[in-house]
């Protein structure tokens, strides 16, 4: 047999690669085009040509799922279902002046899902004419995707460097942020976001020791661990149980990944964990996990309608599998929802396609839950704790 | 009688259920550490302390797994094992998913 050397060892692994991500590509693009069109109305705000001529990307002034929902949505859903169909596109953040840790988090896994599956460069629009167009030259035959950091609102930008935004598009030192010298005190605090394939239990644990750095020591630490190590598991098991090509997944997924990060208000002494995956939701999954006759009858039961976010609020109750396997699934109920009724005062979001299940306690007061309908579906799921810290704690 | 201490001699980070979850999952730790414990004879306490913590996949699938897998019988744990912890609730939590995976397997058995 003949001998393969090393070079054409390499050279043969990244031709296969390259292929992959082509093949990957293509079918995103199929996809994209099976889906109906959208009205121009509805994404025009956000598709806009640049004076080069990329397809424009706005990100609104307001860019929080707490106070601006649809805006979000829109945007990834934008996102998801354009960029398969162009060679360049342009995020344009111009306009942003206020961005909440969950819109980040979101564009932050969208971006990296990007990454993995196109040979896209990003680079920083210089304020150089002639600069660019001779980088454009030379660069002609890859997509590129642009972004302009120099004209952020300061704090964003502060904001999405700690997340680590740049790191996914590859920016090194945006301008403003030298060396941890901040150029203006940000009123909330984004934590580097985090992101595997597996269950990987020290992750958590140093996302932890990432908020005890800015809050000092948490309350019932190794609740929230098993919140998060469990939330990691559900992943593994049931957030992405179709091949890649599937079309219950909204666009091509990085199949078993997931994203972690949080944010610290320092103005409301709130902390914020948030996870997310990609999958294909909560709300299709569990009618395979726990049949639906007994989805429809919790539902009945509480006398309200077969929606995404019912079906949210049906996955928190403990209930037997259809398979035999009686003895998994109930880490949503037990271990996700626990931390916060030992916290003081906190509340779970679990966001997942078209729905939103809100799950408030205080201490000595009864829960409340609030089921909500959204606009767009989030393509897969995000889950948020979030908890008030007290002086006492806070360092 | 042999003594595991989850902590130092698995891990500080146990997390998923099974080998694919991850490194640090139940089933890995009931297949190399407690289920040969269990087989070698005598006692066998196992020591929760010192982990971050454990997520109910995680005990189920150690614990639970005990039974579903055959590695012992329901009276044969309740003799054998011992488990150590400042946490009662976590001991509590932890023999539920023996009973429940008990009664599970006798249902299977008699049904």
């Amino acid at each position: 047999m003949k001998k393969i050397s090393f070079i054409d060892r390499e050279r043969n692994k990244c031709l296969l690669k390259k292929r992959w991500v082509r093949e990957l590509r293509s079918r995103e693009k199929r996809r994209a085009q099976r889906r109906p069109k959208q009205p121009l109305a509805q994404y025009v705000e956000y598709r806009a040509l640049s004076t080069t001529g990329r397809e424009r990307f706005i990100v609104p002034e307001k860019f929080s799922l707490e106070t601006n929902p649809d805006a979000v949505l829109e945007l990834l859903h934008s996102i998801r279902t354009r960029i398969p169909n162009i060679k360049n596109f342009h995020l344009d953040f111009e306009k942003l002046r206020h961005i909440g840790p969950c819109a980040a988090l979101l564009l932050v896994a969208e971006m990296d899902r990007l990454r993995h599956f196109t040979s896209r460069k990003t680079r920083r629009q210089e304020s150089n004419r002639k600069t660019r167009r001779r980088e454009s030259s030379r660069n002609t035959r890859r997509r590129e995707y642009f972004i302009e950091p120099d004209n952020f609102d300061p704090e964003v930008l502060q904001q999405l460097d700690e997340m680590g935004l740049f790191d996914v598009l590859d920016i090194d030192n945006p301008a403003h942020v030298d060396n941890g010298n901040l150029a203006t005190a940000s009123t909330v605090s984004f934590i580097k976001y985090r992101s595997k394939r597996k269950t990987i239990g020290q992750m958590a644990n140093e996302l932890m020791n990432d908020i005890e750095s800015l809050v000092g020591e948490l309350p019932q630490r190794e609740k929230l661990y098993n919140a998060i190590s469990e939330a990691m598991t559900n992943v593994s098991h049931h957030a992405y149980p179709h091949p890649v090509e599937s079309p219950d997944y909204e666009r091509v997924p990085l199949k078993g990944r997931w994203w972690l990060s949080g944010g610290y208000d320092h103005a409301a002494e709130k902390l914020t964990v948030m996870f997310v995956d990609q999958g294909i939701g909560i709300p299709k999954t569990l009618p395979t996990n726990r049949g639906m006759e007994w989805l429809k009858s919790r539902i009945t039961a509480w006398g309200i309608d077969d929606t995404d976010a019912s079906r949210i609020k049906a996955s928190m109750e403990p209930g037997k599998s259809v398979t035999k396997e009686s003895h998994r699934g109930h880490g949503l109920f037990r271990d996700i929802r626990e931390y916060i009724n030992v916290v003081e005062e906190g509340r779970l979001r679990v966001v997942s396609n078209k729905g939103e299940y809100r799950y408030a306690k205080s201490l000595g007061q009864e829960s409340r839950e609030d089921l909500i309908s959204l606009s767009k579906s989030i393509g897969g799921t995000l889950i948020l704790w979030e908890w008030k810290v007290s002086r006492e704690v806070a360092a | 009688m042999t003594t595991i201490e989850v902590a130092t001699d698995f891990s500080r980070f146990p997390a998923g259920r099974y080998e694919t979850d991850g490194p640090f999952s139940g089933e890995r730790f009931r297949e190399k550490l407690l289920a040969p414990a269990i087989k070698a004879g005598g006692s066998v306490i196992v020591k929760l302390d010192g982990a971050e913590g454990y997520g109910s996949s995680f005990l189920e699938e150690v614990f639970g797994g005990l039974i579903r897998k055959k590695h012992a019988g329901f009276d044969e744990l309740e003799k054998i094992l011992v488990l150590s912890s400042a946490d009662e609730k976590l001991i509590e939590e932890i023999k539920d998913y023996i009973e429940a995976a008990a009664a599970a397997a006798k249902k299977i058995s008699v049904g």
